[in-house]
Protein backbone atom coordinates (compact mmCIF):
# COMPACT_ATOMS: atom_id res chain seq x y z
CA UNK A 1 0.00 0.00 0.00
CA UNK A 2 1.35 3.48 -0.75
CA UNK A 3 1.40 5.36 2.43
CA UNK A 4 4.75 6.55 2.00
CA UNK A 5 5.73 10.37 1.62
CA UNK A 6 4.38 12.14 -0.83
CA UNK A 7 2.03 9.68 -2.23
CA UNK A 8 -1.39 10.94 -2.68
CA UNK A 9 -3.61 9.86 0.33
CA UNK A 10 -6.17 7.05 0.43
CA UNK A 11 -10.00 7.85 0.68
CA UNK A 12 -11.66 6.65 3.70
CA UNK A 13 -15.13 5.08 3.58
CA UNK A 14 -16.79 4.56 6.59
CA UNK A 15 -19.77 2.79 7.22
CA UNK A 16 -22.21 3.34 10.53
CA UNK A 17 -25.06 1.99 11.91
CA UNK A 18 -27.58 3.22 14.79
CA UNK A 19 -31.00 1.71 16.43
CA UNK A 20 -31.50 -1.63 17.37
CA UNK A 21 -31.43 -2.85 13.75
CA UNK A 22 -30.02 -6.14 12.94
CA UNK A 23 -26.54 -5.97 11.56
CA UNK A 24 -25.45 -9.28 11.30
CA UNK A 25 -25.97 -10.04 7.80
CA UNK A 26 -24.13 -6.98 6.83
CA UNK A 27 -21.36 -7.49 9.30
CA UNK A 28 -20.79 -10.76 7.46
CA UNK A 29 -20.62 -9.18 4.03
CA UNK A 30 -17.80 -7.03 6.40
CA UNK A 31 -15.74 -10.21 7.59
CA UNK A 32 -15.57 -11.51 3.52
CA UNK A 33 -14.63 -8.13 2.01
CA UNK A 34 -11.68 -8.56 4.93
CA UNK A 35 -10.76 -11.76 4.17
CA UNK A 36 -10.52 -11.11 0.89
CA UNK A 37 -9.06 -7.44 1.01
CA UNK A 38 -7.37 -7.18 4.31
CA UNK A 39 -4.94 -3.99 3.10
CA UNK A 40 -8.22 -2.47 2.44
CA UNK A 41 -10.10 -2.36 6.02
CA UNK A 42 -8.86 -0.26 8.56
CA UNK A 43 -11.18 -0.63 10.94
CA UNK A 44 -13.99 -3.13 12.26
CA UNK A 45 -15.72 -2.45 15.45
CA UNK A 46 -19.04 -4.08 15.80
CA UNK A 47 -19.88 -2.53 19.33
CA UNK A 48 -20.11 0.58 17.60
CA UNK A 49 -21.53 -0.57 14.66
CA UNK A 50 -18.67 1.07 12.72
CA UNK A 51 -16.71 0.12 9.61
CA UNK A 52 -13.92 1.74 7.95
CA UNK A 53 -12.38 1.18 4.87
CA UNK A 54 -9.61 2.64 2.16
CA UNK A 55 -9.89 3.26 -0.75
CA UNK A 56 -6.75 4.10 -3.01
CA UNK A 57 -6.26 6.76 -5.05
CA UNK A 58 -5.18 5.20 -7.92
CA UNK A 59 -8.93 3.66 -8.02
CA UNK A 60 -10.68 6.36 -6.85
CA UNK A 61 -11.02 7.98 -10.26
CA UNK A 62 -13.00 4.80 -11.10
CA UNK A 63 -15.26 5.37 -8.20
CA UNK A 64 -15.85 8.94 -8.50
CA UNK A 65 -17.01 9.10 -12.25
CA UNK A 66 -19.69 6.44 -10.93
CA UNK A 67 -20.62 8.15 -7.67
CA UNK A 68 -23.84 10.06 -9.43
CA UNK A 69 -24.97 6.27 -10.94
CA UNK A 70 -24.36 5.32 -7.37
CA UNK A 71 -26.36 7.34 -5.28
CA UNK A 72 -29.07 7.30 -7.61
CA UNK A 73 -29.51 3.49 -7.13
CA UNK A 74 -29.86 4.25 -3.38
CA UNK A 75 -33.67 5.14 -3.13
CA UNK A 76 -35.02 6.85 -0.16
CA UNK A 77 -31.23 7.72 0.70
CA UNK A 78 -30.04 11.61 1.69
CA UNK A 79 -27.33 12.21 -0.33
CA UNK A 80 -24.82 15.20 0.31
CA UNK A 81 -21.88 16.10 -1.91
CA UNK A 82 -20.19 18.97 -0.44
CA UNK A 83 -17.16 18.18 -3.00
CA UNK A 84 -16.09 15.98 -5.81
CA UNK A 85 -13.68 14.45 -2.76
CA UNK A 86 -16.63 14.17 -0.16
CA UNK A 87 -19.70 12.49 -0.23
CA UNK A 88 -22.68 11.40 2.45
CA UNK A 89 -25.45 9.04 2.18
CA UNK A 90 -28.11 8.24 5.18
CA UNK A 91 -30.72 5.87 5.06
CA UNK A 92 -32.92 6.39 7.67
CA UNK A 93 -35.25 3.54 8.48
CA UNK A 94 -38.73 3.42 10.37
CA UNK A 95 -40.83 0.81 11.29
CA UNK A 96 -43.99 0.18 9.99
CA UNK A 97 -46.74 -2.08 11.78
CA UNK A 98 -48.35 -2.66 8.87
CA UNK A 99 -45.33 -4.20 6.65
CA UNK A 100 -44.69 -5.73 9.78
CA UNK A 101 -40.85 -4.46 9.67
CA UNK A 102 -38.43 -1.50 8.94
CA UNK A 103 -38.83 0.50 5.60
CA UNK A 104 -36.64 3.51 4.41
CA UNK A 105 -38.18 6.98 4.33
CA UNK A 106 -37.36 8.90 1.56
CA UNK A 107 -35.67 11.98 2.10
CA UNK A 108 -37.89 15.29 1.58
CA UNK A 109 -35.80 18.19 2.56
CA UNK A 110 -37.38 20.81 3.72
CA UNK A 111 -39.17 23.34 1.88
CA UNK B 1 8.78 15.46 -21.43
CA UNK B 2 8.39 11.44 -21.99
CA UNK B 3 5.38 10.15 -24.20
CA UNK B 4 3.11 7.57 -23.30
CA UNK B 5 1.13 4.81 -25.02
CA UNK B 6 -0.40 1.48 -23.71
CA UNK B 7 -1.06 -1.20 -26.39
CA UNK B 8 -3.61 -4.03 -25.44
CA UNK B 9 -3.61 -7.67 -26.65
CA UNK B 10 -7.55 -7.89 -25.15
CA UNK B 11 -7.65 -12.14 -25.38
CA UNK B 12 -4.58 -12.00 -23.57
CA UNK B 13 -5.19 -9.31 -20.81
CA UNK B 14 -8.72 -10.54 -20.04
CA UNK B 15 -7.50 -14.65 -20.09
CA UNK B 16 -5.51 -13.65 -17.59
CA UNK B 17 -6.84 -11.42 -15.68
CA UNK B 18 -9.99 -14.10 -14.52
CA UNK B 19 -7.23 -16.40 -13.57
CA UNK B 20 -5.01 -13.78 -11.63
CA UNK B 21 -6.71 -15.38 -8.04
CA UNK B 22 -8.14 -12.02 -6.78
CA UNK B 23 -11.46 -13.10 -6.54
CA UNK B 24 -13.72 -15.81 -8.27
CA UNK B 25 -13.55 -16.08 -12.00
CA UNK B 26 -17.22 -14.82 -12.71
CA UNK B 27 -16.39 -11.58 -10.26
CA UNK B 28 -13.54 -10.61 -12.06
CA UNK B 29 -15.72 -11.34 -15.68
CA UNK B 30 -18.11 -8.76 -14.41
CA UNK B 31 -15.63 -6.33 -13.14
CA UNK B 32 -13.91 -6.43 -16.58
CA UNK B 33 -16.97 -5.60 -18.50
CA UNK B 34 -18.81 -3.05 -16.26
CA UNK B 35 -15.61 -1.29 -14.10
CA UNK B 36 -12.28 -2.12 -15.36
CA UNK B 37 -11.24 1.79 -17.22
CA UNK B 38 -8.12 1.46 -19.45
CA UNK B 39 -7.82 5.18 -18.52
CA UNK B 40 -7.42 5.19 -15.10
CA UNK B 41 -5.60 2.05 -15.54
CA UNK B 42 -3.08 4.23 -18.64
CA UNK B 43 -3.09 6.96 -15.68
CA UNK B 44 -1.94 4.79 -12.69
CA UNK B 45 0.77 3.30 -15.02
CA UNK B 46 2.12 6.15 -16.39
CA UNK B 47 0.94 9.05 -14.21
CA UNK B 48 -0.42 11.27 -16.88
CA UNK B 49 -2.72 10.97 -19.62
CA UNK B 50 -1.70 8.83 -23.29
CA UNK B 51 -3.31 7.01 -25.94
CA UNK B 52 -4.49 3.33 -25.42
CA UNK B 53 -4.84 1.14 -28.23
CA UNK B 54 -6.92 -1.88 -27.22
CA UNK B 55 -6.87 -4.80 -30.30
CA UNK B 56 -9.77 -7.65 -29.90
CA UNK B 57 -11.05 -10.10 -32.04
CA UNK B 58 -15.09 -9.59 -32.42
CA UNK B 59 -15.61 -13.03 -32.07
CA UNK B 60 -14.96 -13.67 -28.53
CA UNK B 61 -13.32 -12.96 -25.26
CA UNK B 62 -11.44 -15.46 -22.86
CA UNK B 63 -11.70 -19.18 -21.37
CA UNK B 64 -15.08 -20.89 -21.73
CA UNK B 65 -15.55 -20.67 -18.00
CA UNK B 66 -15.67 -16.80 -18.22
CA UNK B 67 -16.64 -16.34 -21.87
CA UNK B 68 -17.50 -13.28 -23.30
CA UNK B 69 -19.38 -12.60 -27.07
CA UNK B 70 -21.92 -11.76 -28.42
CA UNK B 71 -24.18 -8.34 -27.23
CA UNK B 72 -21.82 -8.63 -23.51
CA UNK B 73 -18.72 -8.47 -26.26
CA UNK B 74 -20.51 -5.43 -28.47
CA UNK B 75 -21.79 -3.81 -25.54
CA UNK B 76 -18.08 -4.08 -23.56
CA UNK B 77 -16.71 -2.56 -26.62
CA UNK B 78 -18.90 0.27 -26.73
CA UNK B 79 -18.00 1.14 -23.30
CA UNK B 80 -14.61 0.96 -23.72
CA UNK B 81 -14.28 3.09 -26.89
CA UNK B 82 -16.44 5.93 -24.62
CA UNK B 83 -13.82 6.52 -22.97
CA UNK B 84 -11.35 9.08 -22.71
CA UNK B 85 -7.93 8.41 -25.13
CA UNK B 86 -9.29 4.42 -25.57
CA UNK B 87 -9.85 2.98 -29.34
CA UNK B 88 -10.61 -0.57 -29.88
CA UNK B 89 -10.17 -2.16 -32.84
CA UNK B 90 -11.63 -5.19 -33.77
CA UNK B 91 -9.08 -7.20 -36.24
CA UNK B 92 -10.93 -9.97 -36.82
CA UNK B 93 -10.28 -11.32 -40.38
CA UNK B 94 -13.31 -13.23 -41.84
CA UNK B 95 -12.74 -16.76 -42.53
CA UNK B 96 -11.83 -20.11 -39.86
CA UNK B 97 -8.18 -20.87 -39.37
CA UNK B 98 -7.99 -23.59 -37.36
CA UNK B 99 -4.59 -25.30 -35.44
CA UNK B 100 -3.58 -28.51 -33.82
CA UNK B 101 -3.03 -29.12 -30.70
CA UNK B 102 -2.18 -31.77 -29.02
CA UNK B 103 -4.11 -32.85 -25.61
CA UNK B 104 -4.73 -35.13 -22.82
CA UNK B 105 -7.57 -35.99 -20.58
CA UNK B 106 -7.45 -35.13 -17.10
CA UNK B 107 -9.03 -38.24 -16.08
CA UNK B 108 -8.27 -41.20 -18.27
CA UNK B 109 -5.28 -39.74 -19.16
CA UNK B 110 -6.17 -40.38 -22.95
CA UNK B 111 -3.83 -38.23 -25.15
CA UNK B 112 -4.83 -37.12 -28.71
CA UNK B 113 -4.78 -34.29 -31.40
CA UNK B 114 -7.97 -31.89 -32.01
CA UNK B 115 -8.20 -28.74 -34.25
CA UNK B 116 -9.17 -25.50 -32.74
CA UNK B 117 -10.48 -22.37 -34.10
CA UNK B 118 -7.85 -19.82 -33.53
CA UNK B 119 -7.82 -16.00 -33.23
CA UNK B 120 -6.12 -14.15 -35.96
CA UNK B 121 -4.58 -11.02 -37.09
CA UNK B 122 -4.25 -9.71 -32.78
CA UNK B 123 -0.62 -10.19 -32.22
CA UNK B 124 0.01 -8.87 -36.15
CA UNK B 125 -2.35 -6.04 -36.03
CA UNK B 126 -0.80 -4.30 -32.38
CA UNK B 127 2.70 -4.86 -33.64
CA UNK B 128 2.55 -3.63 -36.99
CA UNK B 129 0.55 -0.31 -34.81
CA UNK B 130 3.13 -0.38 -32.52
CA UNK B 131 5.74 0.26 -35.63
CA UNK B 132 3.09 2.39 -37.34
CA UNK B 133 2.99 5.10 -34.07
CA UNK B 134 6.85 5.06 -32.73
CA UNK B 135 7.00 8.96 -34.04
CA UNK B 136 3.83 9.35 -31.12
CA UNK B 137 5.49 7.74 -28.20
CA UNK B 138 9.01 7.48 -26.34
CA UNK B 139 7.65 5.13 -23.76
CA UNK B 140 5.54 1.81 -24.46
CA UNK B 141 3.57 -0.39 -22.59
CA UNK B 142 2.50 -3.47 -24.02
CA UNK B 143 0.03 -5.17 -21.89
CA UNK B 144 0.14 -8.63 -22.82
CA UNK B 145 1.89 -11.64 -21.90
CA UNK B 146 2.30 -13.11 -24.99
CA UNK B 147 6.36 -14.63 -26.62
CA UNK B 148 4.89 -13.63 -30.05
CA UNK B 149 5.57 -10.09 -29.95
CA UNK B 150 9.26 -10.77 -28.54
CA UNK B 151 10.94 -9.92 -32.00
CA UNK B 152 9.09 -6.61 -32.23
CA UNK B 153 9.77 -5.88 -28.64
CA UNK B 154 13.47 -6.23 -29.31
CA UNK B 155 13.56 -4.24 -32.56
CA UNK B 156 12.02 -1.02 -31.22
CA UNK B 157 14.30 -1.17 -28.47
CA UNK B 158 17.41 -1.67 -30.82
CA UNK B 159 15.65 1.72 -31.84
CA UNK B 160 16.04 3.75 -28.95
CA UNK B 161 12.30 3.29 -27.81
CA UNK B 162 11.33 1.84 -24.21
CA UNK B 163 9.08 -0.71 -23.69
CA UNK B 164 7.38 -2.11 -20.68
CA UNK B 165 5.83 -5.19 -20.42
CA UNK B 166 2.53 -5.11 -17.91
CA UNK B 167 0.40 -7.99 -16.96
CA UNK B 168 0.21 -10.70 -14.36
CA UNK B 169 2.37 -13.41 -12.69
CA UNK B 170 3.73 -16.00 -15.07
CA UNK B 171 4.25 -14.21 -18.51
CA UNK B 172 6.26 -15.62 -20.95
CA UNK B 173 9.86 -15.13 -19.74
CA UNK B 174 11.38 -14.17 -23.01
CA UNK B 175 9.07 -11.14 -23.00
CA UNK B 176 10.51 -10.25 -19.60
CA UNK B 177 14.10 -10.62 -20.37
CA UNK B 178 12.88 -8.19 -23.83
CA UNK B 179 11.39 -5.69 -21.91
CA UNK B 180 12.56 -2.66 -20.43
CA UNK B 181 10.82 -3.85 -17.04
CA UNK B 182 7.84 -5.75 -16.14
CA UNK B 183 5.33 -4.69 -14.33
CA UNK B 184 3.47 -6.73 -12.11
CA UNK B 185 -0.83 -5.32 -12.92
CA UNK B 186 -2.44 -6.98 -9.36
CA UNK B 187 -0.05 -5.35 -7.43
CA UNK B 188 0.30 -1.82 -9.21
CA UNK B 189 -3.59 -1.67 -9.81
CA UNK B 190 -5.80 -4.42 -10.11
CA UNK B 191 -5.97 -5.70 -6.82
CA UNK B 192 -6.75 -1.81 -5.06
CA UNK B 193 -9.21 -1.62 -8.69
CA UNK B 194 -11.04 -4.53 -7.80
CA UNK B 195 -11.55 -4.16 -3.72
CA UNK B 196 -12.88 -0.50 -5.06
CA UNK B 197 -15.22 -2.15 -7.42
CA UNK B 198 -16.43 -4.68 -4.48
CA UNK B 199 -17.51 -1.45 -2.08
CA UNK B 200 -19.25 0.16 -4.79
CA UNK B 201 -20.35 -1.80 -7.64
CA UNK B 202 -24.33 -2.17 -8.26
CA UNK B 203 -25.22 -4.67 -5.07
CA UNK B 204 -21.67 -4.23 -3.42
CA UNK B 205 -20.69 -4.08 0.00
CA UNK B 206 -21.93 -0.08 0.18
CA UNK B 207 -25.44 -0.64 -1.20
CA UNK B 208 -25.79 -3.65 0.33
CA UNK B 209 -25.28 -2.04 3.92
CA UNK B 210 -27.47 0.66 3.37
CA UNK B 211 -30.22 -0.99 1.76
CA UNK B 212 -33.27 -2.84 2.52
CA UNK B 213 -33.98 -5.27 4.08
CA UNK B 214 -33.58 -4.39 7.60
CA UNK B 215 -34.47 -6.37 10.64
CA UNK B 216 -35.11 -5.69 13.99
CA UNK B 217 -32.87 -7.42 16.58
CA UNK B 218 -34.89 -9.81 18.66
CA UNK B 219 -36.53 -8.21 21.58
CA UNK B 220 -35.68 -4.48 20.26
CA UNK B 221 -38.35 -1.69 19.80
CA UNK B 222 -38.87 1.63 19.10
CA UNK B 223 -39.49 3.80 15.45
CA UNK B 224 -36.61 5.74 14.31
CA UNK B 225 -33.46 4.08 13.34
CA UNK B 226 -30.75 4.63 11.09
CA UNK B 227 -28.25 3.16 8.89
CA UNK B 228 -25.84 5.24 7.19
CA UNK B 229 -22.44 5.62 5.19
CA UNK B 230 -19.88 8.38 4.34
CA UNK B 231 -17.62 8.47 1.88
CA UNK B 232 -14.41 11.38 2.32
CA UNK B 233 -11.60 11.75 0.78
CA UNK B 234 -8.70 13.37 2.77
Amino acid sequence: MRDGPGDAPYHRLSLTGAGPVDLSSREQLVRDFHAAFPRYVRKIDPVRATYQFAVSPLAWHSVERRLDAFGARLQGARIETPSAHRGRWTITYLYDPTAGGYVAVPFEPLS
Amino acid sequence: MLRHALFVDLPNFYSHLVRCGIGKTDMLRDYFLSWLDFDCLAGALTGDFCSVWVFHSGRRLGPSEARVDGNYLTGYVDRINSLRGITAYDVDIEGKQTELASYECEKCGHKGVAQWESEKGIDASLTVHLFDTTDTWDVAYLLSADADFVPAVRTLRRRGKTVLGAGFPSPSSALVRECYDYIDLRAAFVEEDVAAYELFRQGGLVQTWLAPPVAAQSGAAGPARTCNSQQSGY
